[in-house]
């Protein structure tokens, strides 16, 4: 429980700090990590609620983050029932 | 006797739970959805970021400071007589552009359009483009300094290179000019040809002229505006024969990725 937390700060700080792709890999790496890492649901919104402005290029649309992370956390429903890493746990 | 048992089916109950932790989580994505669409959220969302920003625009500081000691004598050396030579030539210049300032100034009075005093505020860039996504930068001032939503962002106090986009209590975030996808207009060249340019990212633009416009490397492309201001200059020309058009690439005279300082128009 102490790791997740401090797993679970570093990655705020990495949102705060470091350019988006990092918190992202990281994210998905703690994704497939742990059986359930909920965390990444509020990856997204907080790198948009920042950051976040209207893309021109995608018509406007300024949640490109959130989408991410959220496509993310639900295929990883579907992908790790294919995993073997998952299937012997 | 040997007894055959029916195998016990236990999957239902444990679909239902598995049901139940996608509502759930759908259910508690919806909700951080729309609580991060609220200005509210994002102004606290800012709040709790901003010692963060700040600690770690003076640990980068102090860190830089500490390393700039170590270096050969002779690349200093080699430096300081680089950097002098820089000195006087600007030192040339200076004078004379103060007075071509001044007669700009004076021209714009006679005809009535004199541009009056600039309010411009200071403030330090604590999140640059290269660690945010979209292009944007946080500023350290806010509504606290008077910035709101709309007010022009100034490098060197005559490169526009953005407007606030949101301004929060002590902090604002400012959209980039060169965002990608970005459409302004700009006049080019020499005759101050009317463009429509469009932000490439990293500090770059890029516009489309007719071929038989003369425009050539480091033209300013200035502000459609009575002040003189711009938002680049041009770095490259692209020509194809089989064109009737020319592309221009225009550059911010600054690295954004090293930007310390700008100033707020308010």
């Amino acid at each position: 429980m102490p790791i997740r937390i401090f797993i679970d700060v570093a990655l705020f700080l990495a949102v705060l700090l470091l350019p988006p792709i990092f918190p992202m890999v990281m994210a998905l790496f703690l994704l497939y990590h742990y059986e359930s890492f909920y965390e990444i649901i509020f990856v997204g919104p907080i790198i948009d609620s920042l950051y976040g402005r209207p893309i021109a290029n995608l018509y406007d649309f300024s949640h490109l983050m959130t989408f991410i992370s959220a496509s993310l956390f639900i295929s990883s429903f579907f992908i790790k029932k294919r995993l073997k890493f998952y299937s012997n746990r | 006797m040997k007894m055959n048992y029916p195998l016990r089916n236990n999957s239902k109950p444990r679909n239902k739970n598995r049901r139940l932790k996608i509502i759930a989580v759908i259910f508690i994505f919806a909700t951080v959805f729309f609580i991060s669409l609220t200005g509210a959220s994002r102004g606290f969302l800012n709040k709790i970021a901003l010692p963060f920003w700040k600690f770690d625009n003076y640990a980068a500081l102090k860190f830089s400071n500490a390393f700039s000691i170590i270096g050969s004598k002779r690349s200093l050396i080699l430096e300081n007589r680089r950097l002098n030579l820089d000195l006087d030539k600007i030192k040339t210049d200076l004078p004379l552009l103060q007075l071509i300032r001044k007669e700009n100034e004076n021209l714009k009075a006679l005809f009535g359009r004199s541009e009056g005093e600039k309010n411009l505020v200071l403030s330090a860039v604590l999140v640059k483009p290269s660690v945010s996504p979209f292009d944007v930068i946080i500023i350290d001032v806010g509504k606290d300094k008077g910035v709101k939503a709309g007010d022009r962002v100034f490098y060197e106090g005559a490169v526009a290179i953005g407007e606030v986009e949101e301004a929060y209590e002590r902090s604002s975030k400012v959209k980039m000019h060169s965002s990608p996808g970005e459409k302004f207009l700009a006049l080019v060249g020499e005759r101050s040809v009317q463009v429509e340019a469009e932000g490439l990212g990293g500090g770059n633009f890029a516009a489309k002229l007719p071929r038989d416009v003369e425009v050539k490397e480091g033209d300013a492309a200035l502000v459609p505006s009575i002040s003189t201001s711009v938002f680049g200059f041009v770095r490259k020309i692209e020509l194809n024969p089989a064109d009737s058009f020319q592309k221009i690439i225009f550059k911010i005279p600054a690295n954004l990725s090293e930007l310390k300082w700008v100033l707020v128009e308010i």
